[in-house]
């Protein structure tokens, strides 16, 4: 069949071991979706979509080189357990970041994000529990020498200029050139106020020092936690473009972040935490597949819900708070409205809800007041 | 921990620290500490009033032979120190002369003209080489307090402590350098920076001292009075050793704090609370062997030691120092290898 020609051709961009793995399930998958859309023009534009997306993923995995499947995690953590007097910052948490990737750390304030990076970072010391950074749990200040990290606020000294504290921290850690700072400068919006005094930088500029720090040396893995906080809109896009950028490179990222919606256009994986323990963990694509909600109202509730309970690629489908709540592949609004347009229910509204990992969110945290 | 981690370590913070106004001003003060005693010997020497003001000169004894006082023989500390025989002795009765100055031998005995220098001496106190020695000493003690050393404790406990304060203890760490390597880099720094101190007082002393001997023209004598300058080198090193453990002390209580205030504060209160339990130990047998060895008390003996003195107390005083640097830098790099270092905690 031509059509499974064509994905084999695009799935060949991938690691060998991940293919071995996965591309039997991707073709199916390709072929279900197929199948379900139909044919003519609507079934022509859906599999052109199907095979860019396609082709850019692979593409990426092929740039990455490293491949998600490449050696060992860049971290790994088992059971990382720390406790301040009676309170559980971090309980038993056992993670993997695969090497290569956007990885975010999700969770409301005190869930034991910043802990967690401060544990790995060498700064906190675990109560019990063991990690490793580069696989290797040996040599941790060696391993640190490849990290680039800021942690919950940029602290620099307020005396020192941006540029010189950069020079300070290029020095001590033997990362790069001194010509290299001016570029960094530049690369996170800072090249008119470097010679500044830190102290008179805005929470945003500091930041964006923050993430010229981290960058120093051209680190393999980045730690950045709350990178956005301060920032602009322009300043945020500039950060979601930065770690796009760098996974594209095969850099490793892990984001803390209690801003949804960065992680869900940052991160390629999610890890979230609620009280210090993990909730769950998995690539973003499929935890938005898990909270894939559409709401709609309808002319007909009851009626609505039957219909599309007997639809094949609606998974799931109930009347929440005066509202049908359809579980179902993302982009598929039009198809419910169409099918139950068919039948005579007319859809008088919709929401998709902004995030559907934010109220995946809310319900794996159980943080309903929306505290996240 | 690599010797070479350290030294490059030890050089960028001095790159940080350079831009800092803190430690200049404390360096300012330090001069001016060590200054004083140069300008007061000038004063003294050039001016009686000053002299008897400094030195007690203004204490006399006195004799008189008649009711009206009109035949009263008077004779100042300052007349003593100099011999200066006072006016109107040699035309007194033998008698009468020879009971003046037995009185007089009395009354020095008394040790009443003790703290009053000769003419010499005063001159000594303005050039060099002693006068660099003066001043060395001036800084690691003055009066009860020893404010040099005063200054280095806060110098160190702020060169630490900012680093929490400001929360960039998190950031250097976080790139991999060693807890070990920066409190050996501080170190080092603080004790390169005692020891530049030291030298920039020497100069200044020396510049002083040319100055006090150019300003008065009629002064032919010269810049240079008998005096060695071995005891320089000597006094350099030995207060710049003995500062160590101070330096030392400051570091653990403000690692222990996590708070320059805090560690200022322990340190310095420490000091001035031994330097007052001290004499009261001192009241006791049993205990004043205790208070002779105590932190403060054996840097005091150590810079105290003369040059010249016995090599037993030289030794006695170099080990109570090594000691006390070594128990002290071991608890601070415990403390600070076991503790979690947060965020900016302010001060």
């Amino acid at each position: 069949m031509f059509a499974d020609r064509v994905y084999r051709v695009l799935l060949a961009a991938y690691p060998r071991e991940f293919r071995r793995e996965y591309e039997d399930l991707m073709i199916q998958f390709c072929r279900d979706r197929m199948r379900y859309d139909g044919g003519g023009i609507r079934g022509l534009l859906v599999w052109t979509q199907l095979v860019a997306d396609l082709a850019t993923s692979a593409l990426r995995e092929h740039e990455r080189g490293s491949g998600m499947t490449k050696g060992r995690p860049v971290i790994e953590t088992e059971s990382l357990t720390k406790i301040y007097g009676n309170i559980v910052a971090v309980d038993g948490l056992s993670m993997s970041v695969p090497r290569g990737h956007a990885f975010g750390l999700l969770g409301p304030n005190g869930s034991g994000k910043t802990t967690t990076m401060g544990m790995l970072l060498g700064l906190v010391r675990p109560t019990s529990g063991t990690f490793s950074l580069f696989g290797s749990s040996d040599g941790l200040e060696e391993s640190l020498r490849r990290i680039g990290a800021i942690i919950e606020y940029p602290s620099f000294y307020p005396y020192l200029t941006g540029r010189e504290n950069l020079r300070y921290f290029q020095g001590i850690f033997e990362r790069g050139a001194p010509q290299d700072i001016d570029g960094l400068l530049e690369k996170v919006g800072l090249a008119d106020r470097g010679d500044d005094r830190f102290s008179t930088y805005s929470l945003g500029m500091k930041q964006r020092l923050g993430l010229a720090f981290a960058l120093l040396g051209d680190p393999e893995v980045l730690f950045l936690d709350e990178p956005t906080n301060g920032m602009d809109p322009a300043g945020m896009a500039d950060v979601r473009y930065l770690v796009r950028e760098l996974c594209a490179d095969g850099r490793t990222v892990l984001l803390a972040s209690h801003i949804l919606n960065e992680v869900e256009q940052m991160c390629d994986s999610v890890l979230i935490m609620s009280n210090g323990t993990l909730v769950t963990q998995g690539s973003v694509s499929d935890i938005l597949r898990a909270g894939d909600h559409l709401r709609i109202s309808t002319t007909d509730d009851r009626k609505a819900v039957e219909i599309l309970s007997a639809t094949a690629w609606v998974e799931d489908v109930e009347i929440e708070d005066g509202e049908v709540v359809v579980s179902a592949p993302r982009g598929s609004a039009a198809e419910i409205s169409t099918a139950l347009g068919r039948s005579g229910v007319y859809v008088i509204g919709t929401n998709s809800g902004r995030g559907a990992l934010e109220r995946y969110f809310l319900e794996v945290t159980g943080d309903e007041e929306g505290g996240a | 921990m690599a010797r070479a981690d350290v030294l490059r370590l030890a050089r960028w913070e001095w790159f940080k620290i350079r831009r800092l106004r803190m430690p200049w001003v404390l360096l300012g003060l330090a001069v001016l500490i060590s200054q004083l005693g140069i300008w007061v010997n000038y004063l003294a020497y050039h001016n009686d009033t000053v002299k008897e003001v400094v030195g007690g000169g203004t204490a006399s004894y006195s004799v008189s032979w008649d009711q009206s006082g009109e035949s009263a023989l008077t004779m100042t500390c300052a007349d003593v120190v100099n011999d200066r025989i006072p006016s109107g002795l040699d035309q007194l009765p033998r008698e009468q002369q020879r009971e003046f100055l037995e009185g007089v031998a009395a009354w020095r005995a008394d040790g009443s003209c003790d703290n009053l220098q000769s003419l010499a001496e005063y001159r000594k106190g303005f050039t060099v080489p002693d006068s660099i020695t003066a001043s060395i000493s001036d800084f690691s003690s003055l009066g009860p307090v020893a404010l040099g050393p005063l200054l280095v404790m806060v110098l160190a406990a702020s060169l630490v402590g900012t680093e929490y304060a400001w929360g960039t203890l998190r950031t250097v760490l976080s790139g991999g350098t060693g807890r070990r390597t920066l409190l050996a880099a501080k170190l080092l720094l603080l004790v390169l920076l005692c020891a530049h101190a030291l030298v920039a007082i020497s100069l200044i002393s020396a510049a002083s001292s040319l100055a006090a001997t150019v300003i008065p023209p009629d002064e032919a004598r010269g810049l240079v009075d008998p005096g060695r300058w071995s005891d320089v080198v000597i006094i350099f090193f030995r207060t710049a050793y003995g500062l160590l453990p101070l330096i030392a002390l400051s570091i653990l209580a403000t690692v222990l704090t996590c708070s320059r205030g805090l560690g200022i504060a322990l340190s310095v209160g420490y000091v001035i609370a031994e330097s007052i339990a001290s004499p009261l130990l001192q009241l006791n047998d049993t205990l004043a062997g205790v208070a002779d060895h105590l932190l403060v008390e054996s840097f005091r003996s150590w810079t105290a030691v003369p040059v010249t003195g016995p090599f037993a107390d030289t030794l006695q005083g170099f080990l109570a120092i090594l000691a006390y640097t070594v128990v002290l830098v071991a608890a601070a790099s415990w403390v600070f290898q076991r503790r979690d270092i947060g965020g900016a905690l302010g001060d």
